[in-house]
């Protein structure tokens, strides 16, 4: 098996300096603005200027929010409850 | 005015009052509504609760039902009462707006939602649709396409959302009945401003066919009116499985207007502590002891993490709401309101890992909070921290320190509806001030227990309407 190159466009600062399962997304210093720019191009979603800044700040928000229960363990056992019914 | 001086056609008149009357021949449905109709054409301006209204269908609707009662034909429960729902309804035949210009360009619906369909079967009478924050996307009722909402209470305050059309209309004495929906607390928000009762039933207990989605997962209708008995009358009316809406129980409807007269002798009945007895003004942790006190409540529960639960409701609404608009964010931005847009933006761009990880945490603490309804039955908690703020207010004061107003309205719903919970919020009014809404919560399928309670409460006077407003 070949082994899987890192990609070396990857941003330094997105990559845990320590390993740390506990980072928060503050401590990695994330660039929202690049993350807004790249993910809403990944799905074609054009931001304009205009409304940019503030798309960035909520997605810093809701950041600060995730955060809450990103830092909390949940037992591997816990599945969502869909309702999905085949 | 006391209860027995108002008539079916004055603006206090209760929706069981109302379809007695009709039922008996005492007055026609015809009659009520052109009455609903001509205080909706001299007061709605200064609420703006209306965003259509069907006079001359509603008049012809009622002509049918004084017609089917004249020729001897069984009246429904709600016989002749008038009503009408948030704009985010199907209504056949009336484009279905959900608070948005974009919509404007749908065509009519083609048959009527679920629940509207429901109240009709019952007697009731549509007459039309209802203000809301755009896409139900907040709290305020502050819509730049529609008008803001005013609060009746208080012409200067804003009714809240976003289902707040719906509240105003029932507390500003134009229609008794009113249905709107909940996502993260919108039915109970503006019941608590508005000074009225608003049930948010169990997640799946009445169908949402037909009404528009925010964010499916949480995504809940029900009705708000003057008293517990309308309020249950109209639960009742819209119990049953539906096959339309993918989430709806399969369970029996269990009509809980014959358990009213039960009372609250026997409940368990707990004050919520911790996350829902802090960051509120003083009043609304005085109206919970003021309710717990008449129910005889002494104990406490703690509900555990329910601010990462909120949190969670939160990363939840924003994908699901920004994925279900994502292609008219791409194609029209600028037709969205300004105060949704930005926030559906961002919601498309959010990690899948925070997405999944909030859904498995609703799973985790919807088994902690099952666990606590095994010692007790009812749960008090206050509806808002706040009374209704004045329309365009950005920050509020909470224990000497200045908050953001906006994001804080949620923060005693949004934990709650994230696991779907009955609830009821009631309104207690204070002598010189604003209403308070309380929460009265209960384990899911429970809306019997709540409803007992309320009407315990109501009968004591703890809570209900103001009367004066209704002229």
């Amino acid at each position: 098996m070949t082994p899987v190159e890192k990609p070396s466009d990857q941003p330094q600062r997105a990559i845990a300096p320590n390993h740390n399962p506990n980072t928060t997304p503050q401590e990695l210093s994330v660039d929202y603005g690049v993350y807004v720019d790249q993910t809403a191009a990944m799905i074609g979603l054009a931001i304009a200027p205009a409304y940019r800044d503030e798309v960035v700040a909520n997605m810093q928000r809701t950041a600060a929010i995730a955060q809450l229960v990103l830092e909390f363990s949940i037992p591997p056992e816990i599945e969502a409850a869909p309702v999905f019914e085949p | 005015m006391t209860v027995d001086s108002v008539t079916p056609l004055d603006a206090a008149a209760e929706a069981w009052a109302i379809a007695q009357a009709v039922s008996t021949q005492q007055t026609t449905a015809q009659a009520v509504v052109a009455a609903a109709l001509e205080r909706i054409k001299t007061q709605d301006s200064r609420l703006n609760a209306f965003t259509e209204v069907l006079a001359e269908r509603a008049l012809v609707d009622a002509a049918a039902v004084d017609g089917a009662i004249a020729a001897g034909e069984q009246s429904g429960p709600l016989a002749g009462v008038p009503f009408a729902v948030k704009n985010l309804f199907d209504i056949d035949g009336v484009v279905t707006l959900a608070g948005s210009k974009i919509n404007r360009e749908n065509s009519p619906a083609r048959q009527d939602a679920a629940g509207v369909a429901a109240l009709k079967q019952a007697g009731a009478i549509l007459i039309g649709a209802l203000n809301m924050d755009e896409y139900a996307y907040g709290f305020v009722t502050e819509n730049s396409h529609y008008g803001d909402t005013h609060n009746p209470h208080d012409l200067t305050r804003m009714a809240g959302g976003s289902s707040g059309g719906s509240a105003a209309a029932v507390a500003g004495g134009l229609v008794p009945l009113t249905l709107g929906s909940d996502t993260n607390g919108s039915i109970r928000v503006p019941a608590s401003m508005c000074g009225i009762f608003g049930l948010k039933p169990t997640y799946g207990r009445l169908s949402r066919a037909g009404a528009a989605l925010f964010a499916a997962s949480f995504d809940h209708v029900g009705p708000f009116a003057r008293s517990v008995r309308d309020i249950t009358l109209s639960f009742d009316a819209m119990q049953g499985y539906d096959p339309r809406d993918p989430v709806c129980t399969q369970r029996l409807p269990e009509p809980c207007t014959p358990l009213l007269a039960l009372g609250s002798e026997g409940l368990r009945i707990a004050v919520a502590d911790g996350h829902f007895a802090t960051g509120g003004q003083p009043e609304v942790f005085a109206a919970v002891e003021q309710v717990a006190k008449a129910l005889g409540a002494s104990q406490t529960v703690t509900i555990p993490e329910a601010h990462r639960a909120r949190a969670a409701a939160y990363v939840i609404t924003n994908s699901e709401g920004s994925n279900l608009h994502l292609e008219n964010l791409k194609r029209r931005p600028q037709d969205f309101d300004p105060a949704t847009r930005d926030r559906f933006l961002s919601g498309a761009l959010i990690p899948s890992s925070w997405y999944v990880q909030a859904q498995r945490f609703r799973r985790w603490y919807r088994d902690q909070v099952r666990s606590l309804f095994e010692t007790v039955d009812l749960i008090l908690a206050p509806t808002l921290p706040c009374v209704a703020p004045l329309l365009g207010q950005q920050t509020m004061d909470i224990d000497g320190a200045k908050v953001l107003m906006r994001p804080n309205l949620g923060l005693y719903t949004q934990p709650l509806s994230f696991i779907g919970l009955p609830i009821l919020s009631v309104p207690v009014q204070q002598p010189n001030g604003l209403p308070v809404g309380v929460q009265l919560i209960a384990a899911p399928y429970q809306e019997a227990t709540i409803l007992r309670a309320a009407a315990a409460l109501e009968a004591a006077g703890v809570v209900g309407v103001k009367r004066e407003l209704l002229r």
